[in-house]
């Protein structure tokens, strides 16, 4: 076997027990690794309504047979039910820790159970050791890295959860390799439920290579793929993801003031242009990436990673905040912490409509920068103020009777993009498995950037087509496990060869598709077990009753009705959004 | 574009004027040639080109021949992603 | 879903890089690409034909060098002898250019003959000779490919990419069906994405003359299981030859003949807008 390791750990914190995990040959074709395998493991242990904060929920770290080989497999993911959400989540992150893992000699983990006291995992050389953790117990995720590595090697590389995920707030990221995060759905308060303070992993196994002649071929051409492509090659290299605000603000789509408006004043000031020119220290990249889209950034006292685009939004935009320095003392605050931007942005906006309402009788006012380090340190500790926002904005609205005010799908928060500006983003948002996400179907690509082909935004025609295109193919590049952004440069068929040099299996493009309609429909099963059905496919209200006023965006509503039957149909689905059994069949399941 | 053009806006003189006109008359203007990040050698619109003629994407008019009246808010983004 | 893979699609691909300026660099690259991809052959000037064989030896990639180009107004003694000068170098291929003006003066024997002595002085290289569309009427492309094959081409050729036209669909099923399935048809010329490439494929082109063939080649796989939509033109004149006619660059003849063209097409009332 080539590619993956052959090996996956089952380990219970509780119990102190560890085991192989036996994945048949089978499996492995039909699911590869990563989201794929990792939402099938959980599947089969977790079928039922377990709730994620349980000892009994499993908690999946996984990577792929691409893992710890070419550009941008540093990558990896991790699967449970989402404690925000409940429906079943892959969070997925960069940095190096999925490398880590395969140098440690192994493909997964599957932690079970609750330790008595804090611990964390130290892998190598295909072993798993439980060690003492509460020396980092308290620690923010930069001090646990640091301290972990001081103890092990500087090599290691460590996945680690903060204050937030100790205190299981439901947005709790995991934080690795310094700054990167598996940000959404509160993975990180599964860690900390389980007094799971971090992971490290390190060593130098070899990942091994089916066909190392074609590999030196393939990985060739892809490199003057990415560096001939103007997305990949340049602009993420020269201005990040945040070159994207001056961008959406420009289609009058840029979220404001809780979606109230589609344009921001101020979104030239916490551009990425600006951050080039005042914050920006160097670029940074993952493991093996040419891309290099991370930023090292640098404010008078502090310095980090980011922000990204949706954190730039999520801080700014949506709080009517144009202080690109608090902007970025509060993604530094969240990194620190360990908590999903998204989420704590989106919350606060929530927040600060309930109270210009007057539904929640407190103070939060839009545009006030200097709180939002305070707010932000509130919430991972559960105190004070903190102790509301850290419920996420479903929870919160309904608290104080405004359900309509959280701008969430499923319970989780839609970023960056307001759907009113894009029809396909409407229904992606609507029917990601995992709640309001721009990640699993990202339709801006084509609706806004004009990448591989330009649509029009405000058509419905085609797009449900298009988001199952898209939700396939990302599922497949999410159990590679391989970055999303390799998708503004390759195609499915390129994919396939990656995966065919590397495990030597004749993998092609029309069975990595069905691959990633199984796991996609697979994810869809669960969440009909969880509760969730057509009912949930949908956006908050104003998306289909207000209009923005201004802005190129202005005067138009979601036509959700028009795409969703469509979208159903093209899934095998029926009129619920739950799959036939031919479906099922078709796709082995 | 900016680093290219050294500036973030400027001002044309021209009612009537195509895309692709305009386009020249501000490489005259900013002195700076930056035509390659917005099209090909065969002056065609590169994939991931965006042109926006008050708020609204040229590809869905006439392309680099859709004309601008004097008013008009132009918007030139090379080609760009994120996530 | 499109019914065509990556090796077919490589081995329609001529890489070319003819501009006056690109120099031993560039033609290295070009060459290391070719290799890397595995494209059919590179498409070089004269002076590159030695250094690109070099570059190429072991690869199994194709020389194709260019002669009596860009105008094709040389003497048949000139162009004959850049031909084989290049076949001496080491080319497989040869791309000429026909004699537009006798082709438009209706001087048949000449254009006949200029082929011809192309052809003879090639062996075993084959030859493609490029028409130059932007420079004819429908008449005249069809009478360039008769005289063409009569003459012992293998290809007919859409333009040299420096002249008034790129490839147009229009202009390849032109050529498609007047010469025939067993004689190529080479495009070239303006062709910059995958969407550009699969339409002249559908419209009958065998080879395609490109220089932005890497991303080209990842399009296949980027669009091979999307939507048909995608790929279709929704304004038959963004594909339209007569929309591209530009006084400044074509015969005033040629020109006219286009925009009248126009005219008389079916969706001029649709699209009426493109009509200058």
């Amino acid at each position: 076997m080539t590619g993956w390791m052959g090996k996956i750990v089952k380990i219970d914190l509780g119990r102190r027990t560890q085991g192989a995990v036996v994945v048949s040959d089978a499996v492995r074709r039909q699911y590869i690794g990563g989201r794929g395998l990792g939402v099938k493991l959980y599947s089969d242990l977790c079928p039922g309504a377990t709730d994620p904060l349980a000892d009994d929920n499993a908690l999946i770290f996984m990577t792929g047979p691409l893992t710890g080989t070419m550009m941008t497999s540093g990558r990896y993911q991790v699967v449970s039910r989402s404690p925000l959400t409940g429906t079943i989540c892959d969070s997925s992150s960069g940095g190096h820790f999925g490398a880590a893992l395969k140098g440690a000699g192994i493909d997964g983990l599957i932690i079970e159970g609750r330790a008595a006291t804090p611990v964390y995992l130290s892998v190598h050389d295909g072993e798993v050791e439980v060690r003492d953790a509460s020396a980092y117990w308290g620690l923010d995720t930069q001090l646990t890295q640091k301290g972990i590595q001081a103890e092990t090697s500087s090599k290691t590389s460590v996945a680690c959860i903060g204050p937030a995920g100790e205190n299981r707030i439901i947005f709790a990221a995991i934080m690795n390799d310094k700054d990167r995060a598996a940000g959404r759905g509160g993975m990180g308060a599964i860690m900390g439920s389980k007094n799971l303070k971090a992971i490290a992993a390190g060593g130098s196994l070899p990942v091994a290579i089916g066909d190392p002649a074609g590999y030196k071929d393939l990985t060739a051409r892809i490199d003057r793929i990415i560096d001939k492509n103007p997305v990949t090659g340049k602009s993420l290299q020269v201005l990040g993801t945040s070159v994207l605000v001056n961008i959406i603000n420009a289609h009058g789509m840029f979220p404001t003031e809780n979606f109230r408006r589609g344009v921001f004043n101020d979104a030239e000031g916490t551009s990425g242009e600006k951050i080039a020119e005042t914050l920006l220290e160097r670029q940074s990249a993952c493991y093996k990436c040419p891309i290099g889209c991370g930023r090292t950034t640098r404010t008078r006292d502090k310095q980090g990673e980011g922000p990204e685009y949706e954190t730039v939004w999520a801080f700014g935009a949506h709080l009517g905040i144009s202080d690109l320095t608090a902007i970025t003392e509060a993604n530094y605050a969240c990194n620190e912490l360990g908590l999903d931007t998204i989420t704590m942005g989106s919350t606060l906006g929530c927040a600060m409509e309930l109270c210009e309402t007057g539904a929640w009788k407190e103070n939060l006012r839009w545009g006030d920068a200097g709180k939002l380090v305070d707010w932000v340190t509130d919430t991972a500790y559960r105190r004070g103020i903190g102790a509301e926002l850290a419920l996420g904005s479903k929870r919160l609205a309904a608290k104080y009777g405004r359900p309509e005010l959280a701008m969430q799908v499923k319970g989780m928060e839609i970023p960056a993009y307001d759907p009113r500006g894009a029809q396909g983003m409407a229904l992606s948002y609507a029917t990601s498995n995992r709640g309001g996400c721009h990640m699993k179907a990202y339709l801006i690509a084509p609706e806004i950037l004009g990448h591989p082909v330009f649509l029009d935004r405000f058509s419905t025609a085609g797009k449900a087509e298009l988001v199952a295109l898209f939700q396939d193919v990302s599922a497949v590049v999410d159990s590679a496990v391989l970055c999303r952004f390799l998708q503004f440069a390759v195609g499915i068929s390129t994919f396939a060869e990656m995966l065919r040099v590397v495990t030597g299996l004749d993998f092609n493009d029309e069975e990595l598709m069905t691959i990633g309609r199984r796991i996609y429909t697979m994810e869809r099963l669960f969440n009909n077990r969880a509760g969730f059905g057509r009912g949930d496919d949908t956006l908050p209200p104003r998306f289909f009753n207000e209009e923005f006023q201004t802005g190129s965006s202005r005067h138009r509503l979601v036509r959700l009705d028009e795409m969703l039957d469509d979208y159903y149909k093209v899934r095998g689905w029926d009129k619920n959004g739950v799959p036939l059994q031919r479906t099922l069949a078709e796709l082995g399941l | 574009m900016r680093r290219r053009v050294r500036t973030d806006a400027v001002e044309i003189a021209g009612d009537g004027l195509t895309i692709m006109a305009l386009l020249r008359l501000a490489e005259e203007k900013t002195g700076q040639s930056f035509l390659d990040e917005l099209l090909d050698k065969d002056k065609g619109l590169l994939t991931g080109t965006i042109i926006l003629v008050n708020g609204e994407n040229i590809r869905l008019g006439q392309g680099l021949e859709t004309r601008v009246e004097a008013g008009d808010s132009v918007a030139l983004f090379s080609p760009a992603g994120g996530g | 879903m499109i019914d065509l893979d990556r090796e077919t699609l490589v081995k329609m691909i001529d890489h070319t890089e003819l501009s006056a300026h690109s120099g031993e660099k560039k033609i290295a690259n070009l060459c290391s690409e070719a290799r890397s991809f595995g494209f059919y052959a590179v498409c070089i000037n004269g002076a590159y034909t030695r250094f690109a064989r070099e570059q190429l030896s072991g690869s199994g990639v194709q020389v194709c060098t260019v002669a009596g180009f860009p105008l094709g107004a040389g003497t048949s003694s000139a162009k004959s002898y850049e031909a084989g000068d290049a076949v001496r170098n080491g080319a497989d291929e040869i791309d000429m250019v026909i004699n537009v003006g006798a082709l438009r003066d209706k001087k048949l024997d000449l254009v006949r003959d200029d082929v011809r002595a192309v052809v003879e002085a090639s062996r075993p290289a084959l030859v493609k000779v490029i028409l130059e569309t932007g420079y004819l009427t429908d008449e005249e492309i069809v009478t360039g490919c008769h005289l063409s094959v009569e003459a012992g081409a293998k290809f007919v050729k859409t333009s040299t990419g420096f002249g008034a036209f790129g490839a147009f669909p229009a202009h390849v099923r032109l050529m498609r069906q007047t010469v025939g399935p067993e004689i190529g048809v080479k495009a070239s010329g303006g062709i910059r994405n995958f969407k550009d490439a699969w339409r002249l494929i559908q419209a009958g082109a065998s080879r395609l003359g490109v220089s932005a063939s890497v991303g080209i080649v990842e399009g296949l796989s980027l669009y091979k299981f999307a939507p048909a939509a995608w790929l279709e033109e929704e304004v038959p004149c963004h594909i339209c030859p007569s929309r591209f006619a530009n006084l400044d660059k074509q015969p005033k003849a040629v020109y006219a003949y286009y925009k009248k063209k126009c005219l008389a097409c079916p969706h001029l009332e649709k699209y009426n807008k493109f009509y200058e």
